[in-house]
């Protein structure tokens, strides 16, 4: 495998199947004109590196065709980590604070605490999840809401 | 407290700016047919640098928002990629250039 397919093959992974193929042929042309640019020969095994440089890598190449967006918008991004932050210590305080009480009289052993731990970073992931899903679906909403209204967002 | 240095303050910047005008460039580039590669030379001789990565799917964007139209086509015997401007894509150009020279002269009036 040459240094255009590897690329190719790497990029179409990152790639959404419904535009897949239309990309690779047209990233395929692309490179070909690159090939026969006005520019320096570079060793077969090279040519990766180059495409990787000129083309970006290989995922962020894919990203560039896929016209996505970001799942909490710049405008609620601090009001989003500022959520984030006060979920994230409200769950460490509560669980550290049950995890306390929940060892009793016989004191804190060693099983007791890396469980603790471990149920603490469950809920951490939770909390992210549900932030995250909660501020994806106001972000969503409030486009909705404005591409109804005829309002410009 | 230590900011960020002036060069990356300064490469933010730039990079912003330069965001919105290859789209100007790029439309203004494709008044005549033209395959990407061929855009991008056409650009680099008018002062005007942008990657691959950036042009490509740039090109598709503008497409996809009706402002280009392209099309497949034989050329020194390898299947290539050309894009023009539509009608749509003129008036956007245009309306874009007319738009910078607006800045342009405010600029000029609020350094003086």
């Amino acid at each position: 495998m040459n240094g255009k397919e590897l690329y190719l093959r790497r990029v179409s992974h990152w790639l959404p199947r419904s535009i897949r193929a239309d990309v690779i042929e047209e990233l395929d042309a692309a490179i070909e004109d690159y090939l026969t640019s006005d520019r320096e020969a570079v060793e077969p095994d090279q040519l990766y590196a180059e495409l990787r440089r000129d083309f970006g890598h290989p995922a962020v190449a894919a990203t560039r065709f896929v016209d996505g967006r970001p799942v909490v918008s710049a405008g609620l991004a601090h009001a989003y980590w500022r959520t984030l932050a006060i979920a994230c210590v409200a769950v460490l305080l509560i669980q550290s604070a049950l995890l306390v009480a929940g060892s009793g009289s016989t004191g804190l052993a060693v099983g007791h605490i890396v469980e603790g731990v471990l149920r603490i970073l469950g809920h951490m992931f939770m909390a992210v999840g549900v932030v995250t899903m909660v501020f994806a679906f106001i972000d969503g909403g409030w486009r909705t809401v404005c591409r109804v209204l005829g309002m410009a967002r | 407290m230590s900011g960020p240095s002036q060069d990356s303050v300064l490469e933010g910047l730039t990079g912003e700016l330069r965001r919105g005008s290859l789209v100007i460039a790029v439309l203004c580039g494709l008044q005549e047919e033209r395959s990407g590669g061929a855009l991008k030379v056409r650009l680099a001789e008018s002062g005007v640098s942008i990657t691959e990565g950036a042009l490509y799917p740039m090109l598709r964007r503008l497409e996809a928002q009706g402002l280009l139209q392209s099309q497949w086509r034989m050329h020194d015997s390898r299947k290539k990629r050309f894009y023009l401007l539509t009608p749509d894509g003129q008036r956007a150009r245009d309306f874009l250039l007319s738009d910078w020279r607006t800045f342009d002269t405010a600029f000029e009036g609020l350094k003086s």
